[in-house]
């Protein structure tokens, strides 16, 4: 059959094709290589730190309340757990590119500690069915959430 | 004899008492279809043949990936030809070829008066059947 | 009786088998981060599936063939080739999405690891593919799917400002928090889950499948015209409920178990419950269908026997495509990669092969030598080329939009 002009156009394709899924595919865990970047990447693992600490919350709060049953509760905490395990993973990996986001670093992790902390806590009072701790955590879970809210109002300024 | 490729815009007469159609629109990439209603394959390629008057008669309809192979483009026509060369066994096996009297009829499909069983193409059908399809439990069974 | 049995059951099978994976991950995390805002992108999606769908069945029933069959007799093996390959490519996306989330759900359930749950799955998936009969498949899991209409019941238990609600949906904003264009790539992700590429193919397979004819034409309007949109109306209502319960506590959806705690929220343990059921037979059932759909697309550009239809034995071909589709899917599964990511990315790649999909059943539907005096009409034409430029814009936009948000960051 009749050749047609395809070749050409798909090897100059080939490249911009590669490039985007490189660029697609790097946002994950690229580098920071300004401040402001880093500083980008710490209000991200904050926002999202927040949200599995108040997933946990909203969890704990209707496991009190009888609404969800052990395991269901169980799977949540630890699925949040985990994530902010790779969070808090995720942004130390990231090295400071000056001395002065080491101060940044500093806080975030301890932030993202501190919020770790509760939730590893919270997991083990779901797998024990200790109703009685629920209350205690809710506020370590809270406080632990409000400090991340903070923090991330810090940063953005 | 093994396909020509032809040029899917000429229009097929058969000879005195057949059909004139658009062969491109009423035979190409249709169905297969075989005498007992199965579905084998599809029209990939067609065979056709100058008359001494210079009329265009089909006289084979061409199938199975040495006949769609050259219809594709570029690298992957070559490689489509390729692969059916090595799975065919033949050093030139060329395209699966079906004599044009064995259509019985052409509607939205091209109906043949053979089996599925007896198309060139059935191979890789069978392949599969009787060393996947057999193997596994409830294969002649109706689905529940 | 009888007559109206069936019509009533292709109905619900329709509504119940409308959400897969896609609709519920992408309408759950859409609610909890902009709220009722997108809910217009669910409305004019289910439009353009109806639009579509209609035009597949029309096909089906007329023609006795699949609309994805013709399209390589009318397009010519070349077109034929870059649809087969676009449409697998996003279908087998898709298929891994659903076995994903037919794990996910399973493991609410028993609290297994849902990697545990995978090969498990893909088995139970291909057995009911290999055995169980196509209309018994799509009636039990479509109905079964009907369980998602817990979060409606959630989301009139969770006592809403009614009013505030349909404001955010009837007058659109890009909330504060979010960027505009976050905003615009889940719309294209919304517009691409609501208008997922296989369920067209699939719906004029399926009527081959269940051997339609003419007589079959109002059965399968009705069912994409009533059984479509209130499929349509689920997908808001997961929305809705995530926009009450996940958005005030700054909670982003991430796993299948936080699309749930609105039901939980408000029903307790019993919705919950049914919430999971619901999970199940809308993921199962879909990736029944997304597997069949590959299968469905490599037989008919071939040309090889396909379908349920048949044994097992007079389709070798077919069956040893699903058999390859499922463990292929199981395999991507196990190399751990996230069920849900890869949900949200099937979602956008679906909107990216959209013009690939729809404008040749735009074709087919045209063609009078198919359709003889049942070809489209003034309005299907005119809503279907309105639809080809939308689903180009969004296939357009999708990349950039991706890259640009680093894919809805």
């Amino acid at each position: 059959m009749g050749r047609r002009p395809v070749r050409p156009l798909r090897r100059a394709l080939a490249p911009v094709v590669g490039a985007a899924l490189a660029l697609a595919l790097a946002g994950c865990i690229s580098p920071a290589r300004t401040d402001e970047q880093y500083n980008a990447k710490a209000v991200a693992a904050v926002e999202a730190a927040s949200s599995e600490v108040a997933t946990v919350h909203l969890v704990v709060s209707q496991r009190s309340k009888r609404k969800v049953t052990s395991p269901y509760a169980d799977e949540v905490v630890t699925a949040s757990e985990t994530a902010l395990d790779a969070i808090e993973g995720a942004f130390g990996a990231v090295q400071p590119p000056s001395p002065l986001a080491d101060a940044t670093y500093a806080e975030v992790s301890e932030v993202l500690g501190n919020a770790r902390d509760a939730v590893t806590h919270t997991r083990f009072a779901v797998r024990r069915d200790d109703d009685a701790a629920y209350a205690d955590l809710l506020e370590e879970l809270g406080s632990a959430g409000d400090d991340l809210s903070a923090l991330e109002a810090r940063l953005k300024k | 004899m093994s396909g020509r490729p032809v040029n899917p815009r000429d229009p097929a007469e058969p000879g005195r008492g057949g059909r004139r159609m658009d062969a491109a629109l009423r035979l190409l990439d249709h169905q297969l279809v075989d005498r007992d209603g199965r579905l084998c394959g599809k029209v990939d390629d067609l065979e056709l043949e100058r008359r001494d008057d210079g009329t265009l008669v089909v006289t084979a309809v061409l199938t199975g990936p040495g006949a769609l192979g050259p219809r594709l483009p570029g690298v992957l026509g070559r490689a489509t030809v390729a692969v059916w060369r090595r799975l065919h066994g033949d050093a030139e096996p060329g395209a699966s070829r079906i004599p044009f009297e064995r259509v019985a009829g052409i509607d939205s499909a091209v109906r043949l008066t053979m089996s599925r069983a007896e198309v060139p193409t059935y191979g890789l059908e069978r392949w599969a059947r009787d060393n996947v399809v057999e193997k596994l439990p409830g294969a002649g069974n109706a689905p529940e | 009786m009888k007559r109206i049995f069936s019509v009533a059951l292709g109905v619900l099978t329709a509504i119940g088998g409308f959400v897969d994976i896609g609709d519920l991950v992408t309408n759950a995390l859409v609610g909890a981060r902009f709220g009722l805002s997108l809910a217009w992108v669910v409305v004019v999606g289910v439009l353009g599936i109806v639009v579509f769908a209609e035009m597949s069945g029309r096909v089906a029933a007329i023609t006795g063939r699949a609309t994805f069959d013709l399209v390589r007799e009318r397009l010519g093996p070349r077109a034929g080739l870059l649809n087969l390959a676009g449409s697998m490519a996003v279908t087998g996306l898709t298929f891994i999405a659903e076995i994903g989330g037919v794990a996910l759900a399973l493991e609410l359930v028993s609290s297994v690891h849902y990697l545990l749950l995978v090969p498990f799955t893909g088995l139970a998936v291909w057995l009911v593919l290999w055995r169980v009969r196509f209309s018994t498949l799509e009636n039990v899991f479509g109905l079964l799917g009907l369980a998602l209409v817990v979060f409606g019941f959630a989301v009139w238990q969770l006592g809403p400002d009614w009013g505030s609600l349909l404001d955010q949906a009837t007058r659109p904003s890009v909330p504060g928090s979010e960027g505009v264009p976050t905003y615009w790539y889940y719309a294209v992700a919304l517009f691409g889950a609501a208008m997922t590429p296989y369920e067209v193919f699939f719906f004029s397979s399926g009527g081959v499948e269940e051997h339609w004819t003419e007589k079959d034409l109002g059965t399968s309007r009705l069912n994409v015209f009533v059984g479509f949109p209130l499929g349509g109306v689920l997908s808001i209502f997961i929305a809705s409920s995530t926009a009450l319960v996940l958005l005030p506590a700054g909670i982003e959806v991430d796993t299948l178990g936080q699309v749930g705690l609105p039901v939980s929220e408000a029903l307790g343990r019993v919705g919950i419950a049914i919430a999971l059921l619901g999970f199940f037979a809308a993921t199962f059932g879909a990736a029944c269908e997304t597997g069949l759909s590959v299968g469905y697309s490599v037989s008919q550009y071939f040309g090889w026997q396909w379908g349920k239809y048949v044994r097992p034995r007079q389709a070798a071909l077919f069956h040893v495509v699903l058999l390859v589709s499922t463990i292929a899917g199981v395999a991507v599964l196990l190399t751990t990669v996230d069920p849900i990511k890869v949900t949200e990315y099937s979602v956008v790649f679906s909107a990216v092969a959209l013009p690939l999909t729809y404008f040749p059943i735009l074709v087919v539907a045209n063609d009078p030598d198919y359709m003889g005096e049942k070809v489209n009409g003034r309005l299907a034409n005119g809503l279907g080329q309105v639809y080809l430029v939308l689903v180009t814009l969004a296939a357009l936009a999708a990349i950039p939009l991706m890259l640009l948000t680093k894919a809805g960051q």
